[in-house]
């Protein structure tokens, strides 16, 4: 099976502590690949670490076999490495459409075109409708990113991520502060969406981890203590003492 | 969690079509007004104060690319107005009258200087950005007070020749007015088509959300730079007009009051529209004529009602005009 | 190289730099509290200056306690009616609010006391030069500047030790937790908004004597005192406190040396830092 993520050795301290250690782990194509933890545990300084938010002191990411180590953003997105992020952001004053057609037009190159019309590019709306009905917003296409309720904020997040064509997704816990329902609702979206791309996910939610994830690794005080299917995972006596308890793989 | 910026905002697919329909009649309508007044009336000193109004209205759409559009805030706008006013003026002086021949000779010097200090400011935000534009005025203006044997110092440029298209010198007055209405046409074209293009749609989604727009791969700080540029650009082109008009050029056009009253007359138009400012301009040069005639008190008045404007009506005359309009389609509908 | 005159303008620095922090620490406190820019700060300070010359002769030198006390109050008035309302919408309007407030108490100056420059002389008892390192030097500045860093020292030693300090430490960290704590956010922030407006406008009736007072001084203070802020990371006090001593020392330095230039210098210096360390030369400051 082809790699699509490679993270090799990832270090990053902040002062006196090391957020991040000797950090590992591959996504395997079309994968969803699940990292947990306690808070703190470092999830989210290896998330910044491999998007570009933040510089690693040391280590390899390594993108369908190429570095793409401590590149910017926006280099690592034209690259394949998109992500989401924990506190929902999305473009609030625009419409839910233009928040996806954004992100279309910056995948197609066209960010810097002064002089074509962005409301008459009907490739862009075409791709951009598109994405909307695998996310199933095409209907609240002309509602306003400050209109839309929790729920389809995240959905909203995403369909944007989704927009740029990654060849991994990084979803910075999707699920938070949702209902069972919205839930179930974003756990199916992702396992729908691994034919167009791998997954990264970061989450607190167990029961929808166990059940979607083909890979689990854990961390806990920036390292990683188990890495495995959910199955072995869930087995793994030290992984239930850091912090699962008793947890049963999905029905 | 913070209110957004008030701005250009989408609507639904129907109102949208209606309104554009209805947007490129009145554009039409105010166009061959403007171009119609010195057939309407014989009021020179009208058609000489709409000029100077009009002329601020480029202006202030230039700094309604950045403010309205992309949320930056410059406190230092006077710089690409002054800038182009006195190097149209020398070129004019020194060098030729003809009109297109000194715009484009302004527009190279403002392009530098504006190329140099957009890549320092652009790196920042928020109130650096801002104290730091004020700073590069006030460095402009120094150096348009200090350099006496090229700028004139205090008393600035005196006596620029009458502009000229092909040769022919135009009259001041009337001839000029219809130079002045002409540019403000096609530049506001030009900036309505780049305000639609992708680039002006990403400047909005930057206004909106730097941090996501960064993160879907746009490169925030080149597009800021660019539109720190073509602001400069535009604002020259309201210099290059205005020291024509003025038969001249001073510092006091440098100072930070200007940066101030041009703020203050694109956020009582309206940002984010562009003709928002151009209405803001021509009410903010009316007024003060009338004002500064009547009582002493023009600047503590002026900052009053552009204190008011911020507190009650954000969006400015431009967010009123859209207000009636969105009460008129709904009942449409 | 004349060692007199890069000591003398080495000094005026020092005595410019004092007032500086005095008037950017009340700023920058403002800032961190409540992430308020308050571009207005620096005509609080032109008040301060103008309600000091208008009390000199009726009630002498006690202008200097009274005159902050006038101020004070219109900045909390101020505060109450265009800021308070305001501060859930995006920080530019606060930015631009304070930008037209500014612009609207400069043009009250103007019609109200004119637009010449006051020279104010220092009292009897400290008129007169010393003799430092054999420049003559006015000891009225000496004076001033100490006492600015005195009362300086006062407000850090009570943002360092009471108990009131530690709810501003609090704030200033987090604000919301603050809150959830129980702390009283929205009397505190008015206190140091006003405390913030009383010592800039004491600065500005202390300094009347040395930098003299006119209209347009509340623009030249604003942009020093903001540099400062920005240069020390933005809402970071000891930062503040070097960046105001940065700027003038620059000031002072560079425009001993090229008069008009001295904006010219500051600003490529500012922009220099903030270029390599957008949050301040500490690296401690909130993001610009």
């Amino acid at each position: 099976m082809d790699i699509s993520l490679l993270i090799q050795n990832l270090s990053k301290r902040f002062g006196a502590i090391e957020a991040a250690k000797g950090v590992t782990l591959e996504v395997g194509t079309g994968q969803i690949h699940a990292l947990i933890g306690p808070n703190g545990a470092g999830k989210t300084t290896v998330f910044n670490c491999v998007t570009g938010f933040l510089r690693p002191d040391s280590g390899k990411v390594l993108l369908n076999r190429k570095e793409v180590t401590s590149w910017p953003p926006h280099k690592l997105v034209k690259a394949g490495i998109v992500r989401t992020f924990q506190i929902t952001n999305i473009f609030s004053e625009q419409s839910v459409l233009e928040n996806v057609q954004l992100a279309v037009r910056s995948k197609l190159g066209k960010n810097l075109d002064m002089f074509g019309n962005a409301d008459k590019m009907s490739q862009v709306q075409r791709e951009a409708e598109e994405i909307l009905q695998i996310v199933d917003l095409l209907d609240r296409a002309h509602v306003l990113g400050e209109e839309l309720g929790h729920g389809d904020r995240r959905v909203l997040e995403v369909a944007i991520g989704l927009a740029l064509n990654p060849k991994i997704l990084l979803l910075d816990e999707p699920t938070a502060g949702m209902s069972r329902s919205e839930t179930e609702r974003i756990a199916e979206l992702v396992q729908r969406i691994t034919d167009r791309t791998s997954i990264l996910l970061v989450e607190h939610d167990m029961e929808m981890v166990l059940s979607i994830s083909h890979r689990i690794t854990v961390m806990t005080q920036g390292k990683v203590i188990a890495q495995g299917t959910p199955e072995q995972v869930s087995k793994n006596s030290r992984v239930q003492d850091a912090y699962l308890g008793e947890v049963e793989l999905g029905t | 969690m913070a209110e957004s910026l008030k701005g250009a905002r989408p609507e639904s697919a129907p109102a949208t079509i209606l309104r554009l329909t209805a947007a490129r009649w009145i554009f039409v309508l105010c166009a061959t007004l403007a171009l119609a007044i010195p057939i309407l009336t014989t009021n020179d000193f009208f058609i000489t104060v709409l000029t100077e109004a009009l002329i601020f209205g480029i202006w202030a759409m230039s700094l309604d690319l950045l403010v309205g559009y992309t949320g930056l805030v410059s406190f230092g706008h006077a710089a690409g107005f002054g800038l182009g006013a006195y190097a149209a003026g020398l070129f004019a002086q020194n060098i030729s009258a003809e009109f297109i021949l000194t715009l484009l000779a302004a527009q190279i010097i403002v392009i530098l200087v504006a190329f140099a200090t957009g890549f320092v400011v652009t790196r920042l935000s928020g109130i650096a950005f801002a104290i730091l534009t004020l700073c590069i005025c006030q460095v402009l203006f120094q150096i348009a007070v200090v350099w006496r044997s090229v700028t004139g110092g205090l008393d600035g440029l005196i006596g620029a020749p009458l502009p000229e298209i092909f040769g022919r010198a135009l009259e001041p007055g009337r001839e000029f007015y219809l130079l002045t209405v002409s540019t403000l046409i096609i530049v506001y074209l030009g900036l309505r088509r780049f305000v639609d293009s992708p680039f002006g749609r990403t400047l909005q989604a930057i206004r909106s959300n730097e941090d996501r727009a960064s993160a879907i791969g746009i490169n925030v700080r080149l597009h800021k730079w660019v539109v720190f540029i073509i602001s400069w650009m535009v604002a020259g082109i309201a210099g290059t007009l205005f020291v024509f008009l003025k038969a001249g050029a001073n510092p006091m056009s440098l100072y930070w009051l200007e940066s101030g009253n041009v703020l203050a007359m694109t956020i009582l138009g309206g940002m984010g529209t562009l003709y928002g400012p151009i209405i803001g301009a021509i009410v903010f040069v009316f007024l003060r004529d009338e004002m500064t005639t009547l009582f002493r008190a023009w600047q503590f008045t002026f900052g009053l009602v552009f204190v008011l404007v911020i507190l009650l009506l954000p969006s400015g005359l431009a967010g009123i005009v859209s207000r009636i309009r969105s009460q008129f389609w709904t009942s449409r509908y | 190289m004349d060692w007199n005159f890069l000591f003398a303008n080495s000094l005026n620095g020092i005595i410019y730099g004092s007032f500086l922090t005095l008037i950017s620490l009340g700023l920058s406190l403002v800032f961190g509290l409540g992430r308020v820019v308050n571009f207005a700060h620096g005509v609080l300070y032109a008040l301060g200056g103008y309600f000091f010359i208008l009390f000199l002769p009726k009630i002498g030198w006690a202008a200097l306690i009274v005159a902050p006390l006038i101020v004070v109050p219109i900045a909390i008035a101020m505060e109450r009616l265009t800021i308070y309302p305001i501060r859930n919408r995006h920080e530019i309007y606060t930015l631009l609010v304070t930008f037209g407030l500014s612009f609207m108490i400069t043009g009250a100056i103007e019609y109200l006391w004119g637009t010449e420059t006051t020279l104010i002389r220092p009292p009897d008892l400290l008129d007169g030069t010393v003799s430092i390192f054999g420049n003559q030097f006015p000891i009225y500045r000496l004076f001033a500047a100490g006492l600015s860093l005195f009362v300086t020292g006062i407000v850090f030693g009570f943002i360092q030790f009471t108990s009131m300090g530690l709810r501003i430490r609090a704030i200033t960290d987090d604000g919301e937790m603050a809150e959830a704590l129980g702390i009283n956010t929205r009397f505190i922030l008015t206190v140091i908004f006003g405390a913030a407006a009383g010592f800039a406008a004491f600065a500005g009736g202390l300094g009347a004597p040395i930098f003299s007072v006119d209209p347009e001084m509340g623009l030249g203070i604003i942009i020093d005192s903001f540099l400062a802020v920005i240069l020390g990371g933005l809402g970071y006090l000891p930062g503040t406190a070097a960046g105001a001593f940065i700027v003038a020392l620059t000031k002072s330095i560079g425009g001993g040396y090229i008069a008009e230039w001295s904006i010219a210098v500051l600003f490529v210096v500012v922009a220099a830092v903030l270029v390599l360390r957008p949050r301040g030369v500490f690296n401690r400051g909130r993001i610009t």
